[in-house]
This record gives structure tokens, sequence and C-alpha cells, in this order.
């Protein structure tokens, strides 16, 4: 398996789910139950697609960031600070993100 | 004297000082930082917008390393005054339509610079000190490396990862409280210490967000400003391309095509304003000047 990306680990945990990036909170309805959440970074606007997603992944964002606080309260496995996952993921791309290590590989 | 742009549209100066002395604070021309922060192992922290961050003063870093919940009070009061004063720029954008094609262009440049920098002086003074976690001679970094030392020591005895130990603490789950039976009771109440100053930037994080959010409009704020005054800025300049000195317009397309946060940083730096007309940069000019604290 190759390793896609790598960033921050946010919420421990490992999932396998098919991307969703999302350009901005009015796309939430994509997002269904597991799909991994990728965006640039989270805000409540996205509550709705977070709270559906089996892991999340973002471009920007430290340990304390909307996206890491929110899945670490949840338990939803997420890493933040990718730089560039929406651009190098793409929808529908089945991927295993392992949050504890920080890497997103190809299934 | 003539009126500047923005008073065509009624910003008197008195609107203007009365900006001011609540606390505005408006800088010009927007230069780049040249001494970034380093995390323990020699990095600077750089992203796009790193480069213009207003720094705390040293005075408020020791404040705010010590004190968390000061931080979390004084952000939360400037991200309240710049939500205001954003949103008041907002409603400015539709008074422009009555300028002529240039004072409109200029007025808008106006606009997005303010917004900018106001930006700057909430967004990326205070906020992104969020995101310092690995940068001790920062008040988040301070705590954040504490908590690592701690992590460090536990990822020993229990045989595991350092970021796994970090991860359990913060969310306070079952292992957390398995990890905590390896430490000694002065390590404990330290613990206890680092964990609550943490959770305070956190809830200033979460606070911010929640004061950024218009829930009505599902808009963030911040976004709603500046976005569409760069594209109604795009608009002009493509209607109007000799708004741009000739030997500029030519470089305006590459610009224009990349992400607005990196181009709207760009047309405000100081070289970015000279792709402009001299009667538009005048124009700029004779305003921002008023605005200077």
């Amino acid at each position: 398996m190759k390793v896609l990306l790598k960033g921050t680990p946010a919420s421990l945990g490992t999932v396998k789910g098919r991307v969703r990036v999302l350009r901005n909170p009015s796309e939430s309805h994509k997002i269904k139950k597991g799909n991994i959440l990728v965006v640039e970074m989270t805000d409540p606007l996205y509550m709705h697609a977070m709270m559906r997603a089996g892991g999340i992944i973002t471009n920007i964002g430290g340990i304390l960031c909307h996206a890491a606080i929110v899945s670490r309260e949840f338990h939803i496995p997420c890493i933040v600070g990718t730089g560039n996952a929406t651009e190098v993921l793409e929808d529908d791309q089945l991927i295993i993100l392992n949050a504890t290590k920080g890497e997103v590989l190809n299934e | 004297m003539s009126n500047t742009i923005l008073k065509k549209i009624g910003i008197t100066n008195k609107v203007v000082q009365s900006w001011i002395k609540k606390g505005l604070k408006i800088t010009y021309p927007m230069l780049k930082n040249k001494i970034y922060y380093k995390s323990e192992d020699g990095f600077a922290f750089v992203e796009n917008g790193d480069k213009y961050v207003i720094p705390l003063s040293k005075k408020e870093n020791v404040l705010y390393t010590k004190f968390p919940e000061t931080f979390k009070k004084d952000f939360l009061k400037n991200v309240r005054f710049y939500v205001t004063f954003i949103n008041w720029l907002h409603k400015l954008q539709p008074k422009s339509k009555s300028l002529e094609s240039r004072e409109r262009f200029s007025s808008l440049l106006l606009i997005l610079y303010l917004f900018q920098r106001a930006m700057d002086h909430h967004y990326y003074h205070f906020d992104r000190y969020l995101v310092y976690q690995n940068y001790p001679d920062t008040p988040v970094g301070y705590w954040w490396s504490k908590l690592k030392k701690i992590c460090k020591e536990l990822s020993v005895k229990e045989e595991s990862n350092e970021n796994v130990a970090l991860l359990h603490l913060l969310s306070n789950d079952k292992e957390s409280k398995k990890l905590k039976k390896y430490l000694n009771k002065k390590q404990q109440s330290e613990l206890i210490k680092i964990l609550k100053n943490i959770k305070i930037f956190e809830e200033a994080q979460e606070g911010e967000i929640q004061k950024i959010t218009d829930f009505k409009t599902k808009e963030n704020i911040l976004f709603r400003t500046g976005i569409p005054i760069w594209n109604e800025l795009v608009d002009l300049l493509k209607k109007f391309p000799d708004i741009l000195k000739i030997k500029h317009q030519s470089k305006i397309s590459g610009i224009i095509e990349s992400h607005p946060l990196v181009a709207i940083r760009l047309i405000l730096s100081p070289s970015g304003l000279e792709y402009f007309q001299p009667d538009i940069f005048k124009m700029f000019r004779k305003e921002i000047k008023n605005w200077l604290g």
C-alpha cells in the first residue's frame, strides 16, 4: 500500500472508506455515511457532514483546530494539516485513513 | 480639498475615527515578515498567510502563556470587534456602485484592503497562534511542549507511540485513565494543569468559530465579505483593463486565476498596488491615510 498523504494525527483510529471532497458546506448532502470527508478546513457549517463521515482529512489546521476538536469529541479518525488533500484525493477513491499514524494510504 | 473615495459613499472622518477609537488597527503598507517562529526541530512554520502575521508582542506572549484564560478573553473580544467591522465593510460594497467606474474600482480596492488588514489583525495576529503547538515560544506551544514531555515518558512505559498517548490524554478517554496511573502525584497534578490550559485554547478556538459563522445564512462571515469584493474587482478589471498600467496588463490574468486568498495578497502588496494607474493608486493612498490610527 502506498502512502498518499501525511498529516498531523488529530483523533485516533483507522478507517477505510470512499473519499468525498467538499469545497463548501452547501455540498454537505454529498456525504454518505462512512465516507471520508476531505476539506480545506471545517467550521460548524460542516457539522452535518462531519457527523456522517467515517473519517476526516483537512488541508490546514493544527491539533486545536475545529476539525481536530470535534473529531476527538465524537471519536472520528482525523488528520489535519495535510497541505493539499483536496487536490491529491478524488471523489469515490477508496482509501485507508490511519489517523493514529497520520497517514492516508491507497487501498 | 476634494473628497476621498469613501467619503463619496458617506464614510465621513467621524465614522473612520469612531472605528479607530473602538480599537481598529489598520497598517499600511502590507509587508512580509522576515522572522518566523521556529519549532524544536528548527523548522519555521510558513503558510501563505503566515508571511504576513502581525506577531503578538513579547509582553502579550508572556502574559498569554502564563494566563491562557486572558488569551481566550482578549481573543474572543478581538474576534467580536473584527466581525462587527467586517460586517460593516460587507454593507459598503453595494454603495460603491453609485461611483463612476475608476472611483468604484478604487473604493473596492480600499474596502478589500481594510478587510484584509482586519483579518490580519485578528485571524493571523491571534488565531494563527492556536496552530503553533510545535513552537515552545508561543502560548499554546509552551503548554504543548510540557504535554509532549509527559507523553514521551508515558510512551516508554507503555511501549507505544507518543502521539497515541497524547491524543488519548486530550480526549480524556478510558485509555487516558490507564495512562495517568503511570505518573507520580506531582506529574499527575502538572498534567491536570496542562490539560486545563490546553482546554482553554480549545474553547477559544470553538468560541471564535461560533462568532464567525452566520447560522441564519449558513455563511462564514469572513468569506462572504472578501470573496465577493474580489469577484467584483475582477469583473471590473476585465471590463476596464486600462485601470492597469500597460506593462502590467499581461500579468494580471495569472493573478486572477490563482486562489483568491493568494490573489488578494498579491494585489494588495506594495508591488501589486503598483500595477494600477496613478489615479487609482492616488485615490487609494489618499483614503488609506485616514484609516491609520
